[in-house]
C-alpha cells in the first residue's frame, strides 16, 4: 500500500498527502501490534489464574500422616488401670528431593545416628522422592540433636504406638493393632469396626485424645486367672488352658485368658499355631457340665421335679448303641444323686422325661446354639443339630454330639443360677440396670434355687470337692469329654472342664475352666476334670474371691439354707 | 525544586516537563519489584554457589544505580542526539558480539560472553536496542526518500547480527531481534504478502534451528515430551508457582525456589511467585503490559516518522523479551536465555534495558514544536491527522 503511494509520486519528493497517509498507516499498524501484545499478555495472565487454582499436592500432610499419627482411645480395665495405650515417639523422614547437599546431610546426621549405615543412608537420601523413612522412633535427645543440625528435606512425625502394658496378660481380649494402628484383632479390631474408624474418617481421632474405654476385665483377676491357667500348662502337661468368669448380675466378663497366648506388642507371635482364644473362638464338647443344663430345664419344666426318682440301674440302650455310667451305681438314683454321681443314665431319664424337643428349644433360649454374644471378632458358631435324633438327644444331655464355645457355656450357667436371668455376656462395663433390662427369664427362681442347691450339692459331696475352698460357697460341675481321635473317643486324650459358680447363696460370679489333654499330676493323681480343671478354679476363687469383696464365711447354715423345701 | 521550575529553560526542568512521567513511574516500580523480588529469590542461589546470602541482591542494588544514570542520562537527549548515540552503540557492540566469537568465555554450551578485569558483559544485549533504533531510522529514511537504500542496509546489518548470534549458539536472541526486525517492518506498513512470506521464513528458520543445534531440539524435545528429560529447571519453576496459589507463603517461607538453579535471573518470576503469590505475579505483567500499552501510545502520536518507529520499535522489543520471559516460566514455550527487564539480576541486561528505555524516553518526549505548530495539544493533533 505505501509502495503504491511512494510509485505514484515518482520522485524523491516528499508530499504532504503521502506523509499524511504514511502516518495513518503507521499508526493503524502500531495499533495492531498493541493488539496482539494485549492478547499475548491476557494468555499469559489466564495460564497465571489456571496456575494458582492448582491445589498444591502436598504428599505428606494429605496422606500418610493421619494414619501414621491415628490415635486410639486407651483401654482401661473395670477399675481405671491400664491395659492399652497410646505412646508417642518421634520418627525421621526425608524427602530427598528437598535436600540441597547431599554429601552434608549424610555426614551430620551420621554424626548424630551412628547406628546408621553410611551407605544405606545415602541411598536413602540420594533420589527425587518426595518421603523416605530414615529412623523409626527416635528419643527427644536423638530427635533434638537432628533439629539442631537444620538440614532442609529432613523432617519428624510424631508416630502414635500402641502399647500394651501387661504384655500377654489380657492378649485374647485385647486383640492387637498393625504397623498403621489400625486393630486387627480383638477389642481393638471392634473398636475400629464401631467407632475409631470413623472417627478417624472424620478427622476427629487425629491429634485428639480420644474418651479412654473402660473394658468389663479386673485386670487383678485377669492375672490371677492367666498365671493359674499358665501354671497349669505345666502341671498337666496340657496343650492347652483356658478360663472366662463372668459377673452373673450383669453378663460382664471379669476375666478371660486362653493359654498358649501371644504378646499384644508383638502381634506376629499370635499367628503361631494353636494360639487362638478357645474361649470364643473354640467350639467343645463340654461334657458332663451340661447336665446343669439338662436338669435345669427339666426342673423349669412341670415334667420333673427335684423329688422325682430314675432308675440307673443299667445302660440305657439305642439299637446298638448302649450307654453306661463312668461311676455306676446301678440303682435308682434320686435327682440329686443323679447329678452328685454325674450319672449319665439318669440324665437321658430325666430328659426323656422332659421331652427331647423340650430340651432342644431350651438350648436356643440359653443360647448354647448359634454364635456366642461378644463384641470379639474372634469367634465360633456352636455346632448344635437342629433337631435331636432319639439318640442323639440322650447324648446331648450329657453334653456329647455337641460342642459349644465355653463363653456360652459360662453364660448358661449364669442364667442358671442367678435366679434364671440369661444377660448377654460383654467385655465393656455394664451398669446393673442396663443388664436387668437386657435380661430374658429362662428358667423359674424355682428351678434356679433347685439348680443352686445342686451345683453347691456337687462341689460338697461330688466331683467338685476339689474346687471348692472352704469358705466361699462354691458350686460347680466337672466334664470330662473324651476326644474323638480317628473316629473313636480316646481315654488318653480328653477335655477336662470344670463350670462353676460362686458364692452360691448369693451367686456373683460363674467360671468356666478348661484343661486341654491334661495327664495326671503324679501317680495318685487321675486325669479327670475334677484334678485338674477343678484344682485349678479352687486355686483362682481362693486368690480373686476376697478382691472381688466375696470374704470368706465358714458358717454351715448358709448351706443348709441351700436345701429346697421339698428335700428338708 | 527550582531546577524543575519552568520560568527558565534548564535543561532538567525542560526534561521533567517534557517526559511522559506515566513510563518513567512504571519503569521505576518495575525496577523496585526488581529489588522486591531479588530478596525473595537470590538468597538461595547466592547460598548454594558459596556466596553470602546477600550477595545478588547488594550487587542488584548497586545495579540500579548505573541504570538509573544510564536511562535518564539517555532520555535526556534529544532524537537525533539518541541516534546517534544508538548508532555508536550499534557498532562498538557488533566489534564486540564478533569479538565473543574469538575471545567469548563459555558459559552453559554457549560462547556469549566477554570477560575483562572480572567483569563479564553479553554484547548481545546492547545490541538488541541499538539495532532496533537504527533499524527505525532506516525504515523511517528509506519511506521518507526512496533514493535511501533502507532495507537493504537494515537487511545487512540484521545478517551481520544473526549470523554472529547463530556462531553463539543464542537462538534466543536471534529470535527476539528477527521478530523486532519484523516488527518494525510490520509497522512500516509492509504488505500483508511480505508479512505471510516472512512469517513461513520465520517458521522455516525455527524448524532449521530445531533440526541444527543439539541444545535447541533438546529443549524443544523436552518441552513437548512432558516431564520426561532434563527441563528441571522448568519443572520447579511450575512447582514454585503452583506452591505460592493465589497469595503466596509469605516471605521466606517458599521452599521450591531453593531448588532452582536460575532463581535470580531468568526463572526471578516464577521463584517470587512462591512467596509472594500469583496475584503479585499478575501485577507485575500487568506493569510490563502497561508499559508496553503506553509506550505504543505515546508512540502512536509521535509526528516524527523516526521517532514513531524507533521507538515502537523499543517498547516491542522491551514487551516480547518481557513476555518470552514470563512464557518459559509458566511453561508456555521451551526455556530461551531471556532476562525479564529491569527485575533479572544481570548486569549487561540492566544497563542494556536502561539504554533503550532511555532511549524510549528521550523519542516520546512531548516537542512543544509539535504542539505548538497546530495550537492544539499533542493527542487533539495525533486526532486532527488521523482525520485527514
Amino acid at each position: 500500500m505505501s509502495d503504491a503511494a511512494f510509485s505514484a509520486s515518482g520522485s524523491p519528493i516528499t508530499i504532504e498527502g503521502v506523509q499524511k497517509a504514511r502516518g495513518a498507516l503507521t499508526r493503524n499498524r502500531i495499533k495492531l501490534a498493541l493488539l496482539f501484545a494485549s492478547l499475548l499478555f491476557v494468555v499469559i495472565l489466564g495460564r497465571l489464574a489456571l496456575l494458582a487454582m492448582e491445589t498444591v499436592e502436598d504428599d505428606f500432610v494429605g496422606q500418610e500422616r493421619p494414619a501414621l499419627t491415628a490415635s486410639r482411645p486407651t483401654l482401661l480395665d473395670r477399675n481405671g488401670q491400664q491395659l492399652a495405650i497410646d505412646i508417642q515417639s518421634p520418627s525421621l523422614f526425608a524427602e530427598p528431593r528437598n535436600i540441597v547437599d547431599l554429601d552434608e546431610a549424610v555426614e551430620k546426621i551420621s554424626r548424630v545416628l551412628p547406628d546408621l549405615d553410611r551407605k544405606f543412608l545415602r541411598e536413602r537420601l540420594d533420589g527425587d522422592e518426595g518421603f523416605v523413612w530414615l529412623q523409626r522412633e527416635l528419643t527427644p535427645a536423638q530427635q533434638d540433636s537432628i533439629m539442631r543440625l537444620g538440614l532442609p528435606g529432613i523432617d519428624f512425625v510424631t508416630e502414635t504406638r500402641r502399647f500394651y502394658p501387661g504384655g500377654p496378660v489380657a492378649s485374647h481380649i485385647l486383640g492387637a493393632v498393625n504397623v498403621d494402628n489400625v486393630g486387627i484383632a480383638g477389642i481393638e479390631a471392634y473398636l475400629d469396626r464401631e467407632e475409631v474408624a470413623l472417627l478417624q474418617d472424620l478427622g476427629l481421632a487425629r491429634d485428639r485424645t480420644l474418651e479412654p474405654k473402660n473394658l468389663s476385665i479386673d485386670l487383678r483377676v485377669q492375672h490371677a486367672m492367666h498365671r493359674e491357667l499358665k501354671d497349669a500348662l505345666e502341671r498337666y502337661q496340657a496343650i492347652a488352658s483356658a478360663g472366662v468368669m463372668i459377673d452373673v448380675r450383669t453378663g460382664e466378663i471379669i476375666a478371660m485368658a486362653s493359654l498358649p497366648d501371644f504378646d499384644p506388642n508383638d502381634p506376629a507371635s499370635a499367628l503361631e499355631e494353636g494360639r487362638y482364644n478357645r474361649i470364643t473362638a473354640g467350639t467343645f464338647e463340654l461334657g458332663s457340665t451340661f447336665k446343669t443344663v439338662t436338669i435345669s430345664g427339666a426342673l423349669d419344666s412341670s415334667a420333673v421335679s427335684i423329688t422325682d426318682r430314675f432308675d440307673a440301674t443299667s445302660a440305657v440302650r439305642f439299637g446298638r448303641f448302649s450307654i453306661g455310667d463312668f461311676h455306676g451305681k446301678n440303682r435308682v438314683l434320686s435327682v440329686p444323686e443323679v447329678y452328685k454321681y454325674s450319672s449319665n443314665i439318669g440324665t437321658i431319664k430325666i430328659m426323656q422325661a422332659w421331652g427331647k424337643d423340650n430340651y432342644r428349644a431350651y438350648l436356643h433360649k440359653l443360647h448354647l446354639d448359634g454364635t456366642p454374644t461378644i463384641e470379639l471378632p474372634e469367634k465360633k458358631t456352636a455346632n448344635v443339630p437342629k433337631t435331636f435324633s432319639e439318640v442323639g438327644a440322650a447324648t446331648a444331655s450329657f453334653g456329647h454330639g455337641l460342642s459349644v464355645t465355653p463363653l456360652q457355656l459360662v453364660a448358661a450357667y449364669a442364667a442358671i443360677a442367678n435366679g434364671g436371668t440369661y444377660i448377654p455376656p460383654t467385655l465393656f462395663k455394664r451398669d446393673p440396670i442396663d443388664a436387668q433390662i437386657l435380661g430374658e427369664q429362662v428358667i423359674s427362681k424355682r428351678a434356679s434355687d433347685d439348680m443352686r442347691y445342686l451345683l453347691r450339692l456337687n462341689a460338697l459331696e461330688g466331683s467338685g470337692r476339689r474346687a471348692a475352698p472352704d469358705g466361699y460357697m462354691v458350686g460347680g460341675k466337672t466334664g470330662t469329654a473324651e476326644k474323638v481321635v480317628d473316629g473313636r473317643y480316646s481315654s488318653a486324650k480328653s477335655l477336662a472342664v470344670f463350670a462353676s459358680v460362686f458364692p452360691m447363696d448369693s451367686p456373683r460370679y460363674a467360671m468356666v475352666i478348661l484343661v486341654d489333654e491334661p495327664q495326671p499330676e503324679n501317680e495318685r493323681s487321675g486325669r479327670t476334670a475334677a484334678w485338674n480343671a477343678g484344682d485349678v478354679t479352687g486355686r483362682i476363687i481362693e486368690r480373686v474371691a476376697p478382691m472381688l469383696g466375696v470374704l470368706p464365711d465358714f458358717d454351715e447354715n448358709r448351706d443348709v439354707a441351700l436345701v429346697p423345701a421339698a428335700l428338708q | 525544586m527550582n531546577i524543575f521550575s519552568r520560568d527558565r529553560k534548564t535543561l532538567i526542568a525542560e526534561w521533567w516537563w517534557t517526559v511522559d512521567r506515566e513510563l518513567l513511574g512504571a519503569l521505576f516500580a518495575l525496577m523496585g519489584i526488581g529489588i522486591l523480588m531479588s530478596f525473595a529469590a537470590s538468597p538461595a542461589v547466592a547460598e548454594r554457589l558459596k556466596l553470602g546470602e546477600w550477595h545478588f541482591i547488594i550487587r542488584h542494588m548497586l545495579l540500579l544505580i548505573p541504570t538509573i544514570g544510564v536511562m535518564l542520562g539517555v532520555s535526556l537527549m534529544t532524537p537525533r542526539q539518541a541516534r546517534f548515540l544508538a548508532l555508536g552503540v550499534l557498532g562498538v557492540s557488533m566489534v564486540l558480539l564478533a569479538a565473543t566469537l574469538v575471545v567469548g568465555t563459555e558459559i552453559k554450551g554457549s560462547q556469549r560472553w566477554l570477560s575483562f578485569a572480572g567483569q563479564s558483559l553479553q554484547p548481545s544485549e546492547f545490541v538488541k536496542p541499538a539495532f532496533a533504533v537504527i533499524a527505525g531510522w532506516l525504515m523511517a529514511e528509506r519511506m521518507r526518500r526512496t533514493d535511501v537504500p533502507g532495507h537493504a542496509i537494515t537487511l545487512g546489518l540484521l545478517g551481520m547480527i544473526v549470523g554472529m548470534l547463530i556462531l553463539q549458539p543464542d537462538v534466543g536472541q536471534t529470535v527476539l531481534i528477527l521478530l523486532t526486525w519484523a516488527a518494525l517492518l510490520f509497522i512500516a506498513g509492509i504488505s500483508w504478502w511480505v508479512i505471510a512470506v516472512l512469517g513461513g521464513l520465520g517458521i522455516a528458520g525455527i524448524t532449521s534451528a530445531y533440526l541444527l543445534f543439539p541444545h535447541v531440539s533438546r529443549r524443544i524435545d523436552t518441552f513437548l515430551g512432558g516431564d520426561s528429560g532434563d527441563n528441571y529447571q522448568v519443572e520447579k519453576a511450575l512447582q514454585s508457582l503452583v506452591e505460592g496459589g493465589w497469595f503466596g507463603r509469605g516471605p521466606g517461607e517458599a521452599v521450591t525456589k531453593r531448588f532452582l538453579p536460575d532463581a535470580h535471573a531468568d526463572f526471578v518470576f516464577s521463584a517470587a511467585a512462591g512467596e509472594f503469590g500469583i496475584l503479585f505475579c499478575m501485577a507485575l505483567v500487568g506493569l510490563i503490559g502497561f508499559v508496553v500499552w503506553r509506550g505504543l501510545s505515546r508512540a502512536q502520536l509521535l509526528n516524527d516518522l523516526f521517532a514513531r518507529l524507533a521507538a515502537s520499535a523499543l517498547v516491542i522489543q522491551f514487551g516480547l523479551q518481557s513476555a518470552i520471559n514470563l512464557m518459559v516460566n509458566i511453561n508456555l514455550i521451551p526455556p530461551k536465555g531471556m532476562t525479564l527487564p529491569f527485575v533479572s539480576y544481570g548486569g549487561t541486561s540492566m544497563i542494556a534495558v536502561a539504554f533503550g528505555m532511555g532511549i524510549l524516553l528521550a523519542l516520546t518526549r512531548r516537542k512543544p514544536q509539535e504542539a505548538i505548530a497546530s495550537g492544539l495539544p499533542l493527542e487533539r493533533e495525533a486526532l486532527r491527522h488521523e482525520a485527514a
